[in-house]
C-alpha cells in the first residue's frame, strides 16, 4: 500500500465533522432559509439522509474490498478501462471541489477580514501548510484533527453569549407550508452532507476497522446536530430576515455583545473556523493527492503533493469569476454536483458489485452438478 | 569535521526559514496601526437638497483622551472628539468625501451610534442608507439607531456632562429600554417583516443648564413610527411606555395611583410580562393581551396602611385601572391613529392562525383596525418595602380599611 500509516476510526470521524461542516456554515443557513423559510432548521434532518446513505453505501463497499480505496476497486467491478474513467472523474471532481472549497475560504477571508490582501495570497498560504499536512501523510493529518476539531465543534457553544437577543417566538409557525418547504431546503445542506462519502479512501487505513462504520454514524449525527444548532441560532436571531446576510453566522458571532464591552468576537471565532477550514481543505487535498497515485499506480504519493497543490491553486482561481458566480455555483449546482459524483458513483458500483456477485454465486453451482 | 559543518550549516539555514516567516506575520496590505485610524463614535445622516445626504461623524482625539487620563489634576482640557460632516449621494459617497479631510483612515468598527435626521426619516427610502452599515465589513450590525428632532448633525456636537461622547451617552440611555432600544439589525428585521412596521427612539436634545450651550446630552423623547421605511409618525414617552408594555418590552418604570385626591402610592414594578393571544371566531379577529407585573411599593403618601390586604388588594386594583389606562393610549394613537401594527399583532396572528392569516396579509391595513384589543391586567404588591405605616403619620390617622 501506499499510505503505510494508520488512523483510529475515531479519528477519522473528526476529520470527516469539519470535511462538511467547515464550508457549510458560512452559507447553508442563508441559502436554506431562502427556500425553507422558517422550517430551515429541519433541512439537515432531512439532508442526514443522504449523509447515511452515502455512508451506508460506501461501507458496504468498503466490506465488499476491505483493502482498497474507490480508485482500486472501481477497477476491479467494471474493469480495467471503465474502472480507469471513473477514477478518472473521480479525481477531476476532486481537483474541482479542492479548488472550489479553497475559493469559498479565500472569498469569505476576504470579504471580512483581509479586503485588500489579494487572493492568491490568501490561498496560496493555506495550501501550503495544507500541502506539508499532506506530505506528512494520514497519521499526521488524523492527530492535526485531534488537535482542532474538538476546539472547532465547540464554538457553538459561543452562541450561548448570544441567548439574550434570541427571539424563541421566531421559529412559530412549525411547518407553516406543509413539509415541502423544509424538504426542498434540504437539497442544499444535502449536498455536503454526501461530502461523507469520502471516508472510503480512509476505511483501508483504520486500526480498527470493526468500528468504522459506528464513527461514521456518529460522525454523521454530530455534523446534523453542528448545522441545526446553527440554523436554529440564525433563525432565533434574525428571524426570516437571515436571508439578507450572506454569512450569517459570521454575522451572529460579531452581533454577540455581553455587558457591552465582550464583543468583537468574530476575530476569534474565525480564528477558530480557519482550522475547521484547514482540516476541511487538508482532507480533499489528501484524497486527491493519494487517488491520484493510486491511480497511477506510484509507489509513492510525496512527489506529485506539492504539484497537485499548483493544480489546485490554478483551479481556485479558475473556479468563479467573482463571489457571486461562486454564490451561485454552490446555490443551484452543486447540490447536484457533489451527490452525483459522491454518492451515486459509489452506489452505482455497489449495485454492479452486488450483481456480479449474485451472479458468479448462481453460476458456480452449475458446473459442480454435471 | 565536514558532516559536522553541513548539518550545522543546515540548522542554520533552517533557523533562518523559521525566522522568515514573522515577515508573513504582519499581514502586509490589510495591516492597520491604531495610530493611522480614525475611530468613528458616531454617525448622523441629514437630508440635502435633491437626493443627497449629510454625513456628520465623530471622531475620537487620541491625544485628548489620553492626556486627560495623564494630567488627571487638570481634567480634560480640549475637546476629545471632532466633529466633520461632508455631503454625498449615500453613505459611501460622503464617507469617501470625508476620508479627504481627514488624515487618518475612517474606521466604522467602533460606530456604536447612527442618528436619522427626522427630514431625512420622513422623507422615506431609508433602506439606501441602512444598506451601507450591513454591507461594508466595518460597521457593526449591533449600532442602535436613533431618529433625531431636527438636525441629528447637531446632537454629535453636544458635550455629555457626564459621559467621554454623545455616543456613549445615547447608547446607555438606549441600554435603560425607557424608549425603544433598536439596532441596525433589528432595524433591517422589523422593515422585512410582516407588517413592514418598524419602530426608532426619537431624540432631542436636553435644554442645557449652565452656561455652556454644548454641555448637555440628547436624551429619548419617545418613538418615531415607520412604515415601509417611511417615517409616518410619533409618539410621546408616555404613549411609548404603553406601547413598550403591549410588545413586551417595558423595563423600569414606577406606577402611581392615587387612591385619593392629593394622595399617590408608587409601585416598582420588578417583573412585567406580557403574552399576546390571538383568537379568531366567526371572522373577528381578536386579540387579548394578558399582562401580570409584580413589585413593590416605593412611595405611599397616603394615609392607607398598605400592610392591611384588604388595602393591598384596593390599590392592586387601582394600579390595574392606571396600567389599562397607559396601554389604552398607544392603542388609540397608533392602532387607531395611525393604522399602524406597531405591537407585533400581525405576528401574534401569523404564529397562531398561519392560514387565515395568508388570506389577508396583503390586505392587513384593512384588517388592522377590526382588530378588537382586550386588555387583561393581573399585578401583584409583593412586598410593602421597608416601612409599614406611610411615614411621618400619626398611629391614629393611619386607615386601616
Amino acid at each position: 500500500m501506499i499510505e503505510k500509516g494508520k488512523i483510529s476510526a475515531f479519528q477519522m470521524a473528526l476529520m470527516i465533522e469539519p470535511t462538511v461542516v467547515a464550508t457549510a456554515v458560512l452559507v447553508v443557513p442563508s441559502v436554506t432559509a431562502k427556500v425553507a423559510g422558517r422550517d430551515m432548521w429541519i433541512s439537515p434532518i432531512f439532508g442526514s439522509l443522504v449523509g447515511f446513505f452515502s455512508l451506508f453505501i460506501v461501507y458496504q463497499l468498503h466490506k465488499h474490498f476491505p483493502e482498497k480505496s474507490i480508485i482500486q476497486y472501481s477497477g476491479d467491478i467494471i474493469g480495467r478501462i471503465p474502472g480507469k474513467i471513473i477514477g478518472l472523474i473521480y479525481l477531476f471532481f476532486l481537483l474541482h471541489s479542492s479548488g472550489i472549497i479553497t475559493r469559498e475560504y479565500a472569498d469569505f477571508i476576504i470579504a471580512a477580514f483581509l479586503p485588500r490582501t489579494p487572493m492568491f495570497v490568501v490561498m496560496g498560504g493555506m495550501i501550503l501548510v495544507c500541502a506539508f499536512t499532506v506530505l506528512s501523510g494520514l497519521e499526521v493529518l488524523g492527530r492535526a484533527a485531534q488537535v482542532f476539531v474538538p476546539i472547532f465543534m465547540s464554538t457553538p457553544l459561543l452562541f450561548i453569549l448570544l441567548i439574550p437577543d434570541l427571539k424563541l417566538e421566531n421559529i412559530v409557525p412549525i411547518m407553516e407550508h406543509g413539509m415541502m418547504p423544509s424538504i426542498l431546503g434540504a437539497v442544499i445542506p444535502q449536498g455536503w452532507l454526501s461530502e461523507v462519502s469520502l471516508i472510503s479512501m480512509f476505511l483501508p487505513f483504520l486500526k480498527d476497522r470493526e468500528k468504522g462504520g459506528k464513527w461514521g454514524i456518529i460522525s454523521v449525527i454530530v455534523i446534523i446536530l453542528h448545522l441545526v444548532i446553527i440554523n436554529i441560532v440564525c433563525l432565533l436571531l434574525y428571524g426570516e430576515s437571515v436571508t439578507s446576510y450572506a454569512f450569517p453566522v459570521l454575522t451572529a458571532f460579531r452581533y454577540i455583545s455581553v455587558a457591552t464591552f465582550f464583543e468583537h468576537l468574530e476575530a476569534v471565532v474565525v480564528i477558530i473556523w480557519v482550522m475547521g477550514a484547514f482540516i476541511k481543505i487538508s482532507v480533499f487535498y489528501y484524497v486527491l493527492v493519494l487517488g491520484t497515485a493510486q491511480w497511477l499506480n506510484l509507489s509513492d504519493y510525496r512527489p506529485i503533493v506539492f504539484p497537485i497543490g499548483f493544480l489546485v491553486c490554478l483551479v481556485c482561481i479558475w473556479a468563479a469569476a467573482n463571489g457571486q458566480e461562486l454564490g451561485r455555483f454552490l446555490r443551484t449546482i452543486s447540490p447536484f454536483y457533489i451527490p452525483s459524483i459522491m454518492t451515486f458513483i459509489p452506489m452505482l458500483l455497489l449495485l454492479i458489485a452486488i450483481i456480479k456477485k449474485k451472479m458468479r454465486n448462481k453460476r458456480q453451482p452449475v458446473p459442480t452438478n454435471p | 569535521m565536514n558532516h559536522f559543518l553541513s548539518q550545522s550549516m543546515t540548522k542554520l539555514f533552517l533557523v533562518l526559514l523559521l525566522f522568515s516567516a514573522s515577515f508573513l506575520l504582519t499581514g502586509c496590505w490589510d495591516r492597520r496601526e491604531v495610530n493611522d485610524t480614525a475611530l468613528v463614535l458616531g454617525a448622523a445622516i441629514d437630508k440635502e437638497k435633491g437626493e443627497n445626504i449629510k454625513l456628520t461623524i465623530q471622531v475620537l482625539i487620541p491625544r485628548a483622551v489620553s492626556g486627560g487620563q495623564q494630567g488627571a489634576g487638570g481634567g480634560g482640557e480640549g475637546p476629545t472628539v471632532l466633529v466633520r460632516s461632508a455631503i454625498g449621494e449615500n453613505m459611501a459617497d460622503a464617507t469617501s468625501k470625508l476620508q479627504t479631510e481627514f488624515p487618518r483612515k475612517i474606521f466604522w468598527g467602533h460606530c456604536k451610534v447612527y442618528i436619522i435626521g427626522t427630514k431625512l426619516a420622513k422623507a422615506g427610502g431609508l433602506h439606501k442608507q441602512i444598506d451601507f452599515w450591513l454591507r461594508h465589513p466595518e460597521p457593526r450590525e449591533r449600532a442602535d439607531l436613533f431618529v433625531s428632532v431636527g438636525k441629528a448633525a447637531n446632537i454629535l456636537e453636544l458635550q455629555p456632562p457626564l459621559e467621554l461622547y454623545v455616543g456613549q451617552a445615547l447608547r446607555k440611555l438606549s441600554e435603560m429600554h425607557i424608549g425603544m432600544s433598536v439596532t441596525v439589525k433589528d432595524f433591517e428585521q422589523m422593515l422585512k417583516g410582516d407588517t413592514g412596521t418598524a419602530l426608532l427612539p426619537l431624540i432631542k436634545t436636553l435644554p442645557p443648564l449652565t452656561g455652556n450651550k454644548q454641555e448637555t446630552i440628547a436624551n429619548i423623547i419617545g418613538t418615531a413610527i415607520f412604515k415601509k421605511d417611511k417615517m409616518v409618525g410619533q409618539i410621546d414617552t408616555k404613549v411609548t411606555r404603553g406601547l413598550l408594555w403591549l410588545r413586551n418590552e417595558v423595563e423600569v418604570t414606577a406606577v402611581t395611583v392615587n387612591p385619593k385626591k392629593g394622595e399617590t402610592i408608587s409601585l416598582d414594578p420588578i417583573r412585567e410580562k406580557t403574552k399576546l393571544i390571538p383568537t379568531i371566531k366567526n371572522g373577528k379577529w381578536k386579540i387579548l393581551a394578558k399582562i401580570t407585573s409584580e413589585g413593590t411599593i416605593v412611595q405611599n403618601g397616603s394615609h392607607l396602611d398598605i400592610m392591611s390586604t384588604d388595602i393591598t388588594k384596593r390599590i392592586e386594583k387601582e394600579l390595574e385601572k392606571d396600567i389599562k389606562q397607559r396601554l389604552n393610549l398607544p392603542l388609540i394613537q397608533v392602532k387607531n391613529g395611525m393604522n399602524v401594527d406597531a405591537f407585533g399583532f400581525a405576528d401574534a396572528f401569523h404564529r397562531k392562525y398561519p392560514k387565515e392569516w395568508e388570506k389577508v396579509k396583503d390586505h392587513w391595513d384593512k384588517v388592522l383596525p377590526q382588530v378588537d384589543v382586550k386588555i387583561a391586567i393581573k399585578t401583584r404588591i409583593r412586598r410593602p418595602g421597608l416601612t409599614t405605616t406611610p411615614a411621618g403619620v400619626p398611629e391614629n390617622e393611619v386607615e386601616k380599611k
